[in-house]
């Protein structure tokens, strides 16, 4: 197929630029190809500078100069363009030299045009493509970039990995397992005393995924301003969601109000996994609950508040599937009886503590496959604190 | 991961077979809206797969989904309990109709 290309023709007979626009008149006016002619190396780069040209034609014996490593050097500079060789017939070695040095084909002298115009047409098409794949390479490393921002984005969404308030003390953390997920997390303060925490997994991963986390989390922080209790603050993020969901996506989450004065967790949970409770030296406990419906799925979906009581020393946990669920080589889980193992483990650490030797035990059993799902995790220690014994 | 669809007694059944995550819900979703796009009672079998994440939850929500507003229907059948639990923990069970089997799911789709 014939392409319109910007072609440089340097040779040094007089007659050259003549019998090519007489040959290629039809092209030329039909706007196919266009020609311009140099005599000397140094008069095509001069116009090599002013203008973008598809394919360099060149006789390799222009006199008194090296054409071979013009050649070469041409191809250095101008990765886009092609280079074809002019050569007297049986000078097989000067041919192989120039094909070496970079020359994409070449035509033999005393020229045949119909082959000529043929070569020229095939290697505007071999240019045409290099350059749709320069373009294509180009949009894909701009959609990385954007990628990248989007993942700070998100990752700056985030409230930070800690707080330390009293006898308060939360490590929450997030690995992705794309460039952004579908995963988060928060924590704000209500009042003083009352602090709002939230655990969830948006279904898909990636950009779309990652767009309906950040419409997700704002809902929650907004709505919970206004009700006081978590499953009314689910009630009105739910039918929030539900009314413009085209592209049937959903959040599981769970969202609680750990009472600092009343040593109490106030918990909802919409489709997402239980809270494990965790006490010094004894068995972590799932909290079971009744799950409301993932949000952003159904409008008339009824939520619950659970309460659940401290006792001293203990610390709960909110996680992802990323977690139960992470798969070694073998394909097994990572499953519930680890999870609780290494939590049982690990129940008078800090939170931060806890949380890293769960991570780099789920490291550790998923080794040498890439990770499959987020993994997020976020630990809740309260001690209360003793007032001094006064005598 | 690989799709077989088939033909039983009048309903399209779609059977996944291995993981459905993050990494194969693309291949799932190809698979179940074509069979959504050429048939009005669908079938999925679940006792093929392993393991299925929220990005597969998604896909069996669309195609219910789909069908319902085509006037179609949708059964989810054969599922072990380790899958049925992820669909209670969501609270799909509650919108989703899940049967021990095509056969007991065959007055549904009447």
């Amino acid at each position: 197929m014939a392409t319109l290309a910007n072609i440089l023709v340097l040779d040094d007979e007089e007659d050259t630029e003549d019998l090519v626009r007489q040959y290629f008149r039809h092209q030329i006016s039909k706007g196919l190809f266009e020609f311009s002619f140099a005599k000397c190396h140094e008069e095509s780069l001069d116009l090599l500078k002013r203008q973008a040209f598809d394919i360099f034609v060149s006789d390799i014996n222009v006199a008194g100069m090296d054409g071979i490593s013009f050649i070469a050097q041409l191809r250095r500079k101008y990765p886009l363009m092609r280079s074809v060789v002019i050569s007297a017939y049986g000078d097989i070695n000067t041919l192989r030299a120039a094909m070496r040095g970079g020359a994409h084909d070449f035509v033999i002298k005393p020229i045949d045009f119909k082959d000529f115009s043929d070569t020229l047409n095939k290697t505007a098409d071999v240019v045409k493509k290099l350059k749709q794949s320069e373009a294509t390479t180009k949009k894909l490393s701009a959609i990385s970039d954007e990628l990248d921002v989007s993942a700070k984005l998100q990752r700056s969404m985030l409230p930070g990995n800690v707080v330390r308030k009293g006898g308060l003390e939360i490590w929450a953390d997030t690995v992705p397992a794309a460039e952004v997920g579908g995963d988060f997390y928060d924590f704000f303060w209500l009042s003083d005393t009352k602090l709002g925490v939230v655990m969830a997994d948006v279904s898909g991963k990636n950009v779309s995924a990652a767009m309906f986390a950040l419409i997700g989390k704002t809902l929650i922080k907004s709505f919970s301003k206004s009700y006081p209790s978590p499953a009314e603050c689910f009630k009105y993020v739910n039918k929030s969601l539900c009314a413009e969901n085209v592209a049937t996506m959903f959040i599981t989450a769970m969202y609680g109000i750990f009472d600092l004065e009343k040593n109490e967790l106030l918990y909802t949970n919409a489709g997402h996994l239980p809270v494990v409770s965790i006490r010094p030296n004894a068995d972590p406990i799932f909290l079971e609950c009744d799950p409301g419906m993932a949000l952003g799925i159904w409008e008339e979906t009824a939520f619950v508040d659970n309460a659940h009581s401290f006792s001293p020393g203990e610390m709960i946990l909110l996680y992802t599937d990323g977690v139960t669920e992470a798969a070694n080589k073998e394909g097994d889980e990572y499953d519930k009886e680890r999870f609780l193992e290494v939590l049982k483990k690990n129940s008078t650490a800090i939170p931060k503590a806890l949380t890293e030797a769960l991570i780099a035990s789920i490291r550790e059993f998923t080794k040498g496959t890439p990770q499959s799902d987020d993994i997020t995790t976020l630990c809740l220690k309260y001690r209360l604190r003793v007032a001094p014994n006064v005598s | 991961m690989e799709i077989k669809i088939a033909e039983e007694d009048g309903i399209t059944v779609v059977t996944p077979v291995g993981r459905v995550d993050t990494s194969t819900s693309k291949a799932f979703e190809d698979g179940v809206m074509s069979a959504v796009a050429s048939g009005k009672k669908l079938a999925i079998r679940f006792n093929e797969i392993d393991y299925m994440s929220s990005a597969g939850l998604r896909v069996v929500l669309m195609a219910g989904k789909k069908l319902t507003a085509s006037g179609g229907a949708l059964a989810l059948i054969d599922m072990p309990e380790k899958i049925f639990s992820v669909f209670r923990i969501s609270g799909f069970d509650k919108i989703l109709k899940i049967f021990p089997n095509l056969a007991e799911s065959k007055e549904f789709f009447n």
